[in-house]
């Protein structure tokens, strides 16, 4: 028996226990991964239908921010928010059956590289739509009742989520190999123009960008990656994250994502209920982009002290200072 | 001494290969590696020609902004430059601090990404 058969078996296995009925998986592929888990589609047929499904594993071994069932819970409140996300049909977060936490989830078509959706949106042309889509999905997000978190979701706590967030880059910070002045300074701007606390409270997805998106010919179709929301976030982190100029992929003139400038995205989000704040964006840009410059150093310190020994890990190092430079310039007086 | 090419020489070559022959040799979920080898390759090349003199400019510059002790290393002048500027909050420091980090950033993605600091806005 191969490793994909084993792996077919699990699959059919959890759908079967979930579904109460007997499933064929078959057409078993690997799609292009994020870093650290494996997306494998495949077909699942219960003897009615074959459905086109994504087990998302996590490898043994791998931490994970929140647990796979926690994730697919906060995935299907979203969903029943109506955030365009691919429904979840499984989930085991023990293991039982492919011998790491995984969850299963319906395949969505369109592309999700990030250069392919840049392609793809100006094949079509409708950037602004898919931005006013992606600001109505995050309005809708940031709805939710926030005592509707599912249990066990990673939480702000009782602190502003601004000053929490000061804190966490300031222990980043001193976990470096190497100290970083342009980040330091990035720091003291952010505790100078700390914002108010945001009106309302909100769980927020922590990650939303081209790269995190399903993109079709009719616009955006899914939001992916939920391993990361957040309970007790300031709405205006999600506003800002995907306009970092990280996400614009060489398309720097468009702030969000490279597909469109910030008006037909913000006006999706104040159109769907969202309340927007150019301050509060702003300082969630500075600490956005700080925030990635120490992402970056510390998986440059993965591939160093052999926890992730690869080379993709070890090219990060090289690119701290790209992020130097994009906060410079939005700090700058 | 070794005879040429120098070192950033054979980088670009080995640069050359990854991107224009073993790209499309190797299965799908090994190109993205195979891509990132390539720029690093290129970007070790360029520091091999750029960097010493890049810290040596920059060790300067933070010794003039520290009026620092020219016995403390790279890695020490960097922490005492970073440790100040943290709390640092008059306006005069902070701009000075801005400008010379600014160069600072130029060199650096002189080796690690040309043409990043092209862009200004936000």
């Amino acid at each position: 028996m191969t490793g994909n058969d084993r792996l077919a078996d699990g699959l059919a296995g959890c759908l079967g226990a979930t579904w109460d009925r007997q499933v064929k998986v078959s057409g078993l592929s690997t799609m292009t991964a994020g870093a650290r888990r494996h997306n494998v589609v495949f077909v699942a047929d219960d003897g009615a239908v074959g459905r086109r499904l994504v087990a998302t594993i996590v490898p043994p071994g791998e931490t994970e921010i929140n647990p796979i069932d926690v994730e697919a819970n906060v995935r299907s409140l979203a969903e029943a928010a109506r955030v365009p996300v691919p429904h979840v049909h499984a989930v085991d977060p023990t293991g039982r059956w492919v011998g790491a936490p995984m969850m299963i989830s319906e395949h969505v078509d369109g592309e999700t590289v990030p250069r392919r959706v840049l392609r793809l949106i100006a094949e079509h042309d409708h950037g602004e739509v898919v931005a006013r889509q992606l600001g109505e999905a995050l309005a809708r997000l940031h709805a939710i009742e926030p005592a509707a978190a599912p249990a066990g979701l990673q939480a702000v706590g009782d602190q502003p989520p601004a000053e929490a967030a000061i804190a966490a880059l300031d222990e980043a910070m001193d976990m470096l190999l190497q100290a970083r002045p342009a980040v330091a300074l990035g720091l003291g701007w952010l505790e100078r123009n700390l914002p108010l606390p945001p009106p309302r409270r909100a769980i927020v997805h922590g990650d939303v960008r081209n790269g995190n998106l399903i993109v079709g010919p009719d616009g955006l179709r899914a939001v992916l990656d939920w391993e990361g929301a957040l309970a007790g976030g300031d709405p205006m982190q999600d506003v800002a994250w995907p306009a970092l100029r990280m996400w614009r992929f060489r398309e720097d003139h468009l702030e969000v994502g490279g597909f469109a400038k910030r008006a037909p995205y913000v006006a999706g989000y104040v159109a769907a209920g969202g309340a927007f704040d150019p301050d509060r964006y702003r300082w969630w840009k500075v600490q956005g982009t700080a925030k990635w410059a120490l992402g970056l150093a510390s998986q440059a310190m993965a591939f160093i002290d052999g926890r992730v020994p690869s080379i993709v890990m070890a090219a990060s190092g090289r690119r701290v200072a790209e992020l130097e430079w994009d906060l410079l310039m939005l700090i700058r007086r | 001494m070794q005879f040429p090419p120098d070192a950033p020489t054979l980088l670009d070559a080995i640069a050359a290969l990854l991107d224009d022959e073993v790209i499309g040799a190797v299965p799908a979920d090994l190109q993205h590696r195979v891509r990132v080898a390539a720029n690093l390759s290129r970007l070790v090349a360029r520091e091999s020609r750029l960097g010493e003199l890049n810290a040596r400019r920059q060790r300067r510059t933070m010794l003039a902004y520290l009026d620092g002790d020219v016995t403390l290393t790279d890695h020490e002048l960097a922490a005492e430059l970073a440790r100040r500027l943290r709390h640092e909050d008059d306006p005069a420091r902070l701009d000075d601090a801005w400008r010379m980090l600014v160069l600072i950033a130029r060199d650096d993605l002189a080796v690690a990404k040309p043409g990043h600091d092209g862009w200004e806005g936000e």
